[in-house]
């Protein structure tokens, strides 16, 4: 008796009679119901059949096929095919043994046991977490083995909270990378040893982890003291700290104004971008919640990798949109695979990439009420993100710091080649946050 | 305020049209985006293959033009994925025009970059609440887009989207009403969904501190909710006051793939909802008439507008 299914979503099987798709009600082995609003396109009848798992799709388009009647329902007509191809019915069988297996699966097995079977993912490894984030770190950063090339970037350090923005008015910039490269055990990386020209207050992430108005001049003057220039990182932009973002952005202006000089802001919110309009000495950026990509490191995985490496600012017509804003530079990230660099100047944030960020704050919801989702808006905050961080399998290389998932790309810290096709594709910056 | 539908086949569209729905909206993914793209370049952020969550055809869409005719509840495709390649705008632009040519003018979209390529077609487009962040300066670039309607993301409170409207950019605010509560924002998702392997936001965790600790942190064990109730993976219902004072003018049930009695059942509860609205003279007349009439064995708590906590 021949194999019958009906209802495989459209993702697995498609079909086209000539050049226009249609709807499939039943497949079988020797046939197939397909439907149509009223009469069928004209056209040799194929099924188009995506393997899960990142195989390419097959088409297959049977020899022998007839149309056995054509049955009327409300809204559509339904045409009934006998087919007669041994290929066919092979490839209609492992459709359909395929799909049920995914079923079956999905009914009776963890996530992780189904990623197990579908992908070989190491799902035995997921119950691997080291006891802290400074354990993960050090044995991340330990398989780390330096460049040997000297580039020729510009080289960035981010003072990412209120902590070591507080730290960088105490002490010189050298001091903090060296203290940071020694806690993660990277005091031998080139990356941190060379002198760094630019600095980078602010958080792209969390308006709680900003300077405030009265400090950002402090710190700009600082800055310039040191002879470093300057990016201030703002993040989304919630109705409740728009006047205090403003007020941030004034005092920025002020500064410049009085001082002649320029400082770039990375922009993470198109109402930020919309407010620098009002403050021509702030230089915009694309910041990283705007530049648009795939980051997580279980990829390319079953993705094609070719495919991921592109975006939206490979588009010329959405970059010169971008420019009317004033914006050319994007800040960029190294997600784990190799990524097209759009033409121009632009910055590379490394070793971590952000992965997903959330309105609210997971660690508070967690550390309060045991759940990650009972997320609550809150104004004032408790600062758990300096002390605590959710914590992933040792294998995947990620961490959920403040109300932020990051996966740590540990390769562009070893691989010279990797970095090398960023600097040659147009990468002039490079960004070092240390979490 | 109007009720929007998450479709996933195109069978299902009379049963939700019974169930309730005063609009629908689905995924229009056709072999060759498949064959050429999968989901590694996703055509919206449904990004499985496995799942009845798109329509696979234009043949199917004929079809539901059709019903779309007797049954009179419209239907807006989406094609809200964060970004695309430049080689996919054509391919998009050429898919909105076969759909156009069958009665469809309203899309979704997020990637920016699509709107201004599309910038000018005739067609209607929702901004995707997987764009962006909204606040009252960046409602004068949405006003620049041209958009017809504003979708506020799952995570906004309330009196923001009060703020935007105020702003004005759209002529109508869609915010979201039920199911599938994400613990971080769409807009800044970027990790993988696929059918393999479950979203980062599913893959183990736990508390930890930063430092060398011997124990980790303490943590209060979760609060035992209902499960199986209306909403039990995000729900807005007792916002519907608000929602409604605000200026919100459609509520999206989300559901592409959900079984059609799942959705049903949903969309059943918030036509119920949206009658107790109608007669109650409070807000507190309407939260409490609401929890009698659906929530009598409690309620999730997965509540899309949390009250702010001080």
């Amino acid at each position: 008796m021949a194999l019958w299914a009906s209802d495989i979503p459209a993702g697995l099987l498609g079909c086209t009679l000539g050049a226009q798709s249609v709807g499939i009600c039943k497949i079988g082995e020797d046939g197939i119901v397909l439907r149509a609003a009223s009469a069928l396109p004209g056209g040799a009848l194929q099924l188009h059949v995506c393997r899960l798992g990142g195989k390419p799709t097959e088409t297959c388009a049977p020899s022998r096929y007839h149309l056995r009647e054509v049955l009327q329902k409300p809204d559509w007509r339904e045409y009934v095919f006998s087919v007669s191809d041994p290929a066919y019915a092979l490839t209609v069988r492992q459709v359909i043994l395929e799909y049920n297996r995914f079923v079956q699966l999905k009914l009776h097995k963890s996530e992780a046991d189904c990623a197990a079977a579908l992908t070989g993912y190491p799902a035995q490894l997921d119950a691997v977490i080291a006891p802290s984030f400074a354990t993960q770190k050090r044995t991340w950063f330990s398989a780390v083995r330096p460049w040997h090339t000297d580039f020729t970037c510009e080289i960035a350090f981010a003072l990412d909270t209120p902590a070591l923005a507080s730290q960088f008015l105490r002490q010189p910039l050298a001091a903090i990378i060296r203290q940071a490269a020694s806690d993660n055990g990277l005091s031998n990386h080139p990356l941190l040893q060379k002198a760094a020209a630019r600095v980078y207050f602010g958080s792209a992430w969390c308006q709680h982890l900003l300077p405030s108005p009265d400090l950002l001049p402090q710190l700009l003057g600082k800055a310039k003291a040191d002879g470093l220039a300057v990016t201030l990182s703002l993040p989304f932009l919630p109705e409740w700290f728009c006047a205090q973002a403003r007020a941030l952005l004034a005092a920025a202006e002020r500064w410049c104004v009085a001082q002649n000089a320029r400082i770039e802001v990375e922009v993470n919110d198109w109402g930020v971008a919309v407010l620098l309009q009002s403050f021509p000495h702030l230089q915009p950026v694309l910041g990283r919640l705007l530049c648009k990509r795939r980051k997580d490191p279980r990829l390319p995985g079953p993705m094609d990798a070719t495919l991921l490496a592109g975006n939206d600012l490979m588009h010329s017509g959405w970059r010169a949109a971008l420019r009317t804003l004033g914006v050319t530079r994007f800040e960029l990230e190294t997600p784990g695979y190799p990524t097209s660099v759009p033409p121009g100047r632009h910055s590379l944030h490394l070793p971590y990439y952000q992965m997903n960020t959330s309105h609210y704050c997971p660690l508070t919801a967690v550390l309060s009420t045991g759940d990650r989702g009972a997320q609550h808006p809150t104004r004032h905050c408790g600062a758990p993100c300096s002390t605590c961080a959710l914590l992933y399998p040792d294998h995947l290389h990620a961490v959920g710091k403040y109300n932020t998932i990051f996966g740590c790309d540990c390769a562009i810290l070893s691989e010279e080649a990797l970095l090398g096709r960023y600097c040659e594709q147009g990468v002039d910056r490079l960004v070092v946050t240390l979490l | 305020m109007k009720l929007t539908a998450g479709l996933g086949s195109v069978q299902d569209y009379p049963q939700l049209c019974e169930a309730g729905a005063d609009e629908l909206f689905c995924g229009y993914v056709p072999p060759e985006w498949i064959a050429r793209y999968g989901v590694t370049v996703p055509e919206n952020r449904r990004e499985v293959l496995a799942y009845p969550v798109q329509i696979g055809s234009l043949g199917d869409m004929e079809i539901l033009a059709g019903m779309v005719r007797r049954l009179r509840r419209p239907v807006r495709v989406t094609f809200n994925a964060l970004y695309y390649l430049p080689e996919q705008y054509p391919l998009l632009a050429r898919q909105m025009a076969d759909l156009d040519r069958l009665g469809f003018h309203d899309f979704i979209v997020a990637d920016p970059a699509l709107l201004l390529y599309l910038r000018k077609k005739p067609y209607r487009f929702h901004l995707s609440g997987e764009c962006a962040d909204y606040n009252r300066y960046s409602m004068s670039l949405v006003q620049t887009l041209g958009v017809t309607r504003c979708i506020f993301h799952r995570k906004m409170p309330i009196a923001d989207m009060a703020a935007c409207i105020r702003a004005g950019g759209a002529a109508e605010y869609e915010a979201f009403l039920l199911n599938e509560r994400c613990h971080y924002t769409g807009a800044f998702c970027s990790s993988l969904h696929c059918d393999a392997l479950p979203p980062f936001c599913r893959v183990p965790y736990r508390l930890g501190f930063l430092s060398e600790h011997a124990a980790p942190p303490q943590t209060r064990a979760p609060s035992a909710r209902a499960d199986d109730c209306v909403g039990s993976s995000g729900c807005g219902l007792c916002a519907l006051w608000q929602l409604r004072a605000t200026g919100i003018t459609h509520l999206k049930i989300v559901g592409r793939g959900n079984s059609p009695d799942a959705m049903t059942r949903d969309l059943r509860a918030a036509r119920r909802a949206l009658s107790i609205l109608a007669d109650s003279p409070s807000e507190a007349a309407f939260r409490t008439a609401l929890r009698a009439s659906l929530f009598s064995g409690g309620c999730s708590g997965a509540c899309y507008y949390p009250l702010e906590e001080t």
